[in-house]
Formats: C-alpha cells, sequence, structure tokens
C-alpha cells in the first residue's frame, strides 16, 4: 500500500500488501495492541493492558505498567497522561502545575508541550569513547565500573514520549508474535483534532510503526461488532440492521456514539464526549472512601483531594495505584475487594474492604451521570431508547457489573446489554487489528489503479452519504382498511442508499377463495414509532407493604412499532402455486430516492414483477 | 446484501372484486445526508462501489 508518510521499516515497498499487521488501542492512560481476531497480546509480563506511563530513574527507564508505582516517590520524573497532549502547543493547554507526576512546560525552543526529568547518564570514560546516547538509557549501563554517573536534566516533547511508549508495545509485539509488525491500525478518539493525529502519525513512524489508519476508537468498536468471528457461546445473534450504542467509559471521559448498522456500515446518528466522569472519578471516590476508613480505624487524620501536605499527597499517590486492584476485583468476583497500602500515612499499613454493593451506592453519581450522557445522546438523536437494539461496552471501567446494571435500567429489556461476553477492554484493540487485516487485504495492483486507500484517509469524501429517512416495507392488503394484513420492513430508517435489499418468504394462499390466488401487496413508507401502554399492577393483599404500594405508579411498557405512513404503490399477481410457496420482494433505492420494486416467485424466478417509484 | 424473512406470511382474504390500488404518485421522503465510518469490510466494498461506479447488482455477481 502507498502510504503518503512512507516507512521507515523499509520491509515493505509500497503497493505490497503488508503480512503483519495489528491494532493498538492507544488510551490516554492504557494501551493495549492486537493481531488479527487474537485477544490482545500478552507483554513479557503477561499485561495485556499497558499504562501509558513512562518514568525515568536513575540511569533506568519504565515503560508501560511499572512505571506507575513510581508515581508515589519519583513523580517528578514520571509522565502520565502524554497521549491527550498530542498536537497541542503549550499555550493552548492549562497551566499544570501537578506535584502527582512530571509537570508539562514549555519546550524551551518551541511552543510545544514538553517534560523536564532527571536522568543519571554514565560519566565518561577516562579516555574518550563514544558517548552513549541519552536515548537508550537501558543500554547505555556501563559493563566495567567507571566514575560516579552524571546527573543531569532532559527535555523530552510529548511526541519524543509518544514515540518511546509505543516502540515499547511495538517491541512486546513483535516479541510475542516472534515477526516483524509490517503494520498498524491505530485507534483515536473522535475529538482528535488534525494537528492531533498528524503528530501522532509521525511519533509512530519515528517508532518505526506503518501506519495504515487512524481509525476513530468508535469505527474500531463497529468492525469488531459487524465483522464476523467465531460466536461466543450463549451469546445472541443480533440483526444485520440495528441500532447500536458504543459505550465508551475510559479512565479520563466517557464517549458515546449511536451508529445505525445496516448490513455493516456504520451510519453516525450522533455522539457525544464528557470528560467528567470515567475511571478517575471512580478513583477519586474510592480513594476518599479508602482514606475516611484509615483515618476511622487508625485515629490518624489523612487529607486527600487535595492533598495539603507531602505526607498527604504520597498517601494519595499510594491509594490511587491500590484502588486500581480493588476495581479489578470488584469486576472480576461478586465477593469484597480489598485495598492494601503499606505504610499509607506515619509509617502505619492500610487494609480496607469494600463489597459490590456499597461499591454501587458510593458510585451511584458518576452512573447516574451516565445514565444522564446516555438520556442526552438520545435526545439529541432523537432515539427513543426502545430502538436502541443493543449497547456496546467499550473501556476497561464499563467491566465494573454495577455500571452495567445501571445503563441497563435506561433501556428495556428488548434492548441487548449484556455485552456479549466480550471483555470492554479489549474491543478497541481487537477491531483495530480487524481492519488493519482488512486494509492488508487490497491487493497492491487494486490499490495502484485506483488508490482504494485513500477511502481510509482522514477526510475521505468516501464516508459522506445520503440516507432513507423513514423505514419502507410492504402491507398485505385485506378486504377492508381495518383488516390489512401483516407489515414487513424492508428498508429500515437511516440506511445509506444506494441500498439493495431482498426479503423472501412463505405465503400459504390455499385458504383463499377464487380460482386464482393472487398475491398482492402495497409498498409504503412508514414511521417508527412508540407504542406506550399503562400496566397496573395487581394490588396483592399483603399487609406488610402497604404504605409502598400506594405510592406505585403503574409501570410503562414501550414497545416500537412501525406504523405504515405514506401509501406510495402496489404490487400484484397472480401465484403459480396454489399452496405454500415462497416469494421475494427486493427493494433498490437509488441515491435519488427513486425505488425499484421487483417481486417474484421463488419458484418462478425468471417472471418478475416490476415497479418504479420516481423520486421527487 | 440478501436477508431472509423467516415468519411465514398469512395472506388476507381479498374481496372477490378486489382491484390492486393506484399509485398515489407520492415519493418516499427526501433522503437526508451523513456520515460513515470508514470502518468494516461493508465501508470497504461501498468504497469499491463508488470508485469503480458499480452497482450493488454487480457487486453481488
Ligand atoms: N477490570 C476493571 N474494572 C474496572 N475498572 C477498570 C478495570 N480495568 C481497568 N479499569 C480502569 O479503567 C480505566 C482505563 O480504561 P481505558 O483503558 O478504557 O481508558 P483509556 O482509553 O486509556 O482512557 P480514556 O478513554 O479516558 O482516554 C482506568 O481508570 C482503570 O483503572
Ligand atoms: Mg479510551
Amino acid at each position: 500500500m502507498a502510504q503518503p508518510n512512507g516507512t521507515a521499516t523499509g520491509t515493505t515497498t509500497p503497493g505490497e500488501a503488508p503480512s503483519t499487521v495489528v491494532g493498538i488501542n492507544f488510551g490516554n492512560s492504557f494501551a493495549s495492541i492486537a493481531e488479527n481476531q487474537a485477544e490482545c497480546i500478552a507483554n513479557e509480563d503477561g499485561e495485556r493492558q499497558i499504562a501509558c506511563a513512562v518514568s525515568f530513574f536513575g540511569e533506568e527507564v519504565y515503560i508501560g505498567n511499572q512505571a506507575k508505582p513510581q508515581l508515589v516517590k519519583n513523580a517528578a520524573n514520571t509522565i502520565v497522561g502524554f497521549r491527550n497532549l498530542l498536537g497541542k502547543k503549550f499555550s493552548d493547554i492549562p497551566v499544570d502545575q501537578s506535584t502527582t507526576s512530571a509537570p508539562v512546560i514549555k519546550h524551551p525552543e518551541s511552543d510545544l508541550p514538553a517534560y523536564e526529568v532527571t536522568v543519571l547518564v554514565p560519566a565518561p570514560a577516562p579516555i574518550a569513547a563514544p558517548k552513549s546516547s541519552v536515548n537508550t538509557p537501558a543500554a547505555s549501563i556501563a559493563p566495567t565500573p567507571r566514575s560516579e554517573p552524571i546527573e543531569q536534566k532532559r527535555i523530552l516533547t510529548v511526541p519524543e514520549v509518544t514515540t518511546m511508549f509505543l516502540q515499547t508495545l511495538l517491541q512486546s509485539a513483535e516479541d510475542f508474535l516472534g515477526k516483524k509488525v509490517d503494520g498498524a491500525v491505530i485507534a483515536v478518539p473522535t475529538w482528535f483534532e488534525d494537528s492531533a493525529r498528524d503528530a501522532l502519525v509521525e511519533a509512530a513512524h519515528a517508532a518505526g510503526i506503518k501506519v495504515l489508519q487512524l481509525l476513530d476508537e468508535a469505527g474500531a468498536a463497529s468492525v469488531f461488532i459487524t465483522e464476523p468471528r467465531p460466536a461466543v457461546t450463549g451469546a445472541t445473534i443480533l440483526e444485520s440492521d440495528r441500532t447500536s450504542l458504543i459505550l465508551d467509559v475510559g479512565a479520563s471521559s466517557v464517549t458515546l456514539s449511536l451508529l445505525a448498522i445496516r448490513e455493516g456500515l456504520a451510519y453516525s446518528l450522533g455522539s457525544s464526549h464528557d470528560t467528567s466522569v470515567g475511571g478517575n472519578a471512580i478513583d477519586d471516590r474510592l480513594i476518599h472512601w479508602f482514606a475516611k476508613e484509615f483515618t476511622k480505624k487508625t485515629k490518624t487524620p489523612i487529607s486527600v483531594l487535595p492533598s495539603p501536605t507531602v505526607a498527604d499527597a504520597r498517601a494519595e499517590a499510594k491509594l490511587r495505584i491500590a484502588v486500581e486492584h480493588t476495581k479489578r476485583t470488584l469486576s472480576a468476583s461478586p465477593g469484597a475487594a480489598s485495598c492494601s497500602v503499606e505504610s499509607l500515612k506515619d509509617g502505619i499499613d492500610f487494609t480496607g474492604t469494600i463489597n459490590r454493593l456499597r461499591f454501587d451506592v458510593e458510585m451511584k453519581p458518576l452512573y447516574h451521570k451516565i445514565g444522564h450522557a446516555i438520556k442526552a445522546v438520545l435526545a439529541q438523536c432523537q432515539v427513543d431508547p426502545v430502538f436502541v437494539d443493543e449497547v456496546v461496552f467499550v473501556g476497561s471501567t464499563a467491566a465494573l457489573p454495577g455500571l452495567r446494571d445501571s445503563v441497563a435500567l435506561e433501556f428495556p429489556e428488548t434492548t441487548e446489554v449484556s455485552g456479549n461476553g466480550d471483555d470492554p477492554s479489549q474491543i478497541i484493540a481487537r477491531g483495530a487489528a480487524l481492519q488493519a487485516r482488512l486494509i492488508a487485504s487490497i491487493s497492491a495492483a487494486e490499490d495502484a489503479s485506483t488508490s482504494l486507500h485513500v477511502a481510509f484517509e482522514k477526510g475521505s469524501d468516501l464516508i459522506n452519504v445520503t440516507a432513507t429517512q423513514k423505514p419502507l416495507g410492504i402491507l398485505f392488503p385485506g378486504p377492508d382498511e381495518e383488516n390489512k394484513g401483516p407489515w414487513l420492513t424492508i428498508i429500515a430508517a437511516d440506511t445509506p442508499i444506494p441500498a439493495l435489499r431482498k426479503v423472501t418468504f412463505d405465503v400459504d394462499p390455499s385458504h383463499l377463495e377464487g380460482s386464482e390466488k393472487i398475491l398482492a401487496f402495497e409498498v409504503w413508507e412508514a414511521k417508527d414509532d412508540v407504542d406506550v401502554e399503562l400496566i397496573k399492577f395487581e394490588k396483592v393483599d399483603d399487609a406488610d407493604d402497604d404504605e409502598e404500594e400506594e405510592e406505585d405508579e403503574p409501570a410503562e411498557s414501550r414497545t416500537k412499532k412501525t406504523t405504515p405512513e405514506t401509501y406510495l404503490a402496489s404490487v400484484s399477481f397472480p401465484l403459480k402455486s396454489p399452496t405454500k410457496t415462497q416469494v421475494s420482494v427486493e427493494f433498490l433505492v437509488e441515491k435519488s430516492g427513486e425505488i425499484k420494486v421487483t417481486a417474484a416467485e421463488v419458484t418462478a424466478p425468471t417472471e418478475l414483477h416490476y415497479l418504479t417509484i420516481p423520486s421527487t | 446484501m440478501v436477508s431472509v424473512s423467516e415468519s411465514p406470511v398469512v395472506l388476507p382474504r381479498l374481496p372477490t372484486d378486489w382491484k390492486p390500488r393506484e399509485p398515489s404518485g407520492k415519493s418516499i421522503s427526501a433522503p437526508k445526508t451523513g456520515k460513515l465510518l470508514p470502518a468494516g469490510s461493508a465501508y470497504l466494498a461501498h468504497a469499491r462501489r463508488t470508485i469503480f461506479n458499480r452497482t450493488h447488482h454487480e457487486d453481488n455477481i
């Protein structure tokens, strides 16, 4: 594939399909990498979720989950949260006076956000030897004792940190796969500006990664749910035309994307992004909770968020690392989860526990915020919850069962909210990997003659489409207006056009009068509606709960219904078979809005019955 | 591209003097514009159709 940004690896020539491609989920706090349909690749420590953290400690550099503990004693040299700063100018970001990690500073020679860390570099050898590069401190450990290493300041820009991090990610994937990675699809948040995208491609390139596409995270999730893959046992098979809400609950934010999935095409109905809730906000509440527990148990005061003293700040940092484990335990098993910190404050150790019930009570305000965000995005798209066929849980925080339960309350029982057994923390990486394989499948010859790859570039005009406003389908006529036959939707609302759909169904005309068995149907445009039914609960004469019963409001049962609205035209023809037979009806909606309807008895496929409904 | 509806259709009885209804002369609501996510094999197929100026029917051959 010809790539505008070229490639440093040199293993593939332009126009040659890469053989080993991966998908990368590069979050602000965690990253993961996947190949094909495989689960995420584990690094050498067996971890699949790699913390986006880089820490400098003397001559060592820690990257990933090993860098996180450095936030306690070595915060000033530990860099986190760099992804969200890609492509930004220092002057555009709020002043960072962080004491919990390396603060963002202005690069001395540019307006780039950067970090200043203190590193130890080996003293030069007594006799002039080639100077070891400060860029690879791990490799620079001198084999023979020399004079004391020298303390040095080192300034790293956000893209430089990104490159270091991505290099590590790539390295552990290549170690696992035992081969070089030829290309990657990297998932990015929808709100990433062009400058952020450019900076990421450049940083990835510097890390030796050929970027096949920067794909929106919601896009990666949509590939994951639409591409055929081995069925998970017990998973519900959903219609190929459905409305899916992608709910991504990460660390720093919640992102919602409402998609009309139409035969695999993902048509965007709307999206939202809320930075006031996510895993970090959950951490804050847990830290408060355990800090209070600590004070209760030990009578040692502790102030967190904000933490006024160095000891408090350190305690908070320790708790922040510890609650990560607490949350994972809560997601994984129904029992209580513990939080243990050695020497939390004044040398006193702490172990506390929280059970799911208590946890959910503490998190309720956050769950409410997510519920509110769901309501808001649905209102903005003018889609009633009954029309949401599935909620796709994405992002590691979405693993929390209490959060899922509270999301489920926003939807009727007909909405699939089980997550179908998929691990939400892996969906973006796995979807990106599927997408990478797809792009890699474009043959060199085809790409050379058509530049098909432009379809996957930012700003491609191919994403701009027209779509139907309302459902289209057929209604079987009856003896009178009140007794019409069943309605079949052929083309759902929000279907990108041109669209072709064929429906085949069984009909049994044997009970019909007359010698000629006629199949007739009317073509209608319909509207999606909600049927609201009030359900009154029968009063149970159980003395105990009298008070509650009186407060019982009649419950609403909401179901979707499609009501024919505009009659367009009719098709009728005599059926060849006097008994049970099959009929197929095909709708082709042209880009103009013209519809071509074709119907035939399956046993007589050449005898077609046509109808054209012109557009306005 | 082909979906098969599995529910059998019970045809309502038509009166003996039944005549097919005349077309109303109306059209569907004007299509709206929107965006696709550039993702998945259906999108690749859409890109191919658009670039090669190919119809769905030609796609299915
Ligand atoms: N099993 C789990 N249960 C609950 N929370 C978890 C679990 N695993 C990780 N988390 C939390 O999920 C968050 C990370 O989620 P994710 O990797 O989706 O975020 P991200 O994409 O890096 O961040 P963002 O989307 O906010 O930029 C962290 O707050 C982490 O503590
Ligand atoms: Mg995320």
